[in-house]
């Protein structure tokens, strides 16, 4: 149930990973770089996230095995506190790309953030 | 200690703060360390949807769609960041009132389900409004 449940996850955030990806390109074809490069670092955070979790569950064992149980939980809790870290990051960015005003004629392409 | 919640194989870890990890039995160091721990994972996602409300109400100048977007995919950002806190309590909770654990683990199965809708579903809609109405306007 939990390898169902962690396969599900995993399909779900890749699939998000990608359409950030791709909406990245989508938005550098209309001239958001700025906000193109925000989306891309959204998704490659997500892939990077995505596979923090997987790891630590598939080294789980592993890991209790080298570290001990109490170390090998603490180890577990510091890696979910970290992708819990990620994801605000992620959000942060995903904003920042929302908020990126495409540059009046004649500046430079790229994008400014809303006044 | 218990079979399953507690053990060090891939069920605690693998859910993460909602399995309860290392449950031994006492409730309130338990219930201290998931919450501290569920706390320090939640406090910068609230933080960072707080601060999105006023992006929302920023970007509502220029777009409606994309501020409405915006706000929707934050509520259910919130939505799932409390089904995450309350999951990180299900385990020592449930224990300690003395529930079945096959019924904590359903209900843990359920919650983690349902924050990853939520947290599917909000983050296309933060997406959504990062694109939409942003095409560039034809030349006429």
């Amino acid at each position: 149930m939990n390898t169902m449940l962690l396969l599900a996850t995993s399909g779900v955030e890749i699939l998000l990973a990608l359409a950030a990806l791709g909406l990245a390109g989508l938005l550098a074809s209309w001239g958001l770089r700025w906000a193109a490069g925000l989306l891309a670092g959204v998704g490659l955070l997500q892939l990077l996230l995505t596979a923090s979790g997987v790891g630590v569950v598939f080294a789980g064992q592993r890991l209790t095995d080298l570290l001990g149980f109490e170390i090998a939980i603490w180890v577990s809790r510091a890696v979910w506190t970290g992708i819990g870290l990620g994801h605000a990051l992620q959000l942060a960015l995903l904003m920042s790309a929302a908020l990126v005003e495409r540059p009046p004629p004649g500046e430079a392409p790229g994008g400014t953030f809303l006044a | 200690m218990e079979e399953g919640a507690a053990g060090p194989g891939l069920a605690p870890v693998a859910l993460g703060p909602d399995g309860g990890a290392g449950y031994t039995g006492d409730l309130f160091p338990e219930l201290a360390i998931n919450l501290g721990i569920a706390a320090i994972g939640a406090a910068p996602m609230g933080l960072v949807i707080l601060v999105g409300f006023g992006v929302a109400f920023a970007l509502a100048q220029r777009s409606g769609p994309a501020a409405g977007l915006l706000g929707g995919g934050l509520l259910l950002f919130a939505l799932a960041l409390a089904a995450g806190v309350a999951g990180s309590l299900l385990f020592p909770l449930g224990l300690e009132l003395g529930l079945d654990l096959e019924v904590i683990q359903l209900a843990s199965t359920l919650l983690f389900g349902g924050r990853l809708a939520l947290w599917s579903l909000a983050m296309i809609l933060c997406l959504a409004a990062s694109v939409v109405q942003r095409r560039p306007e034809e030349a006429p």
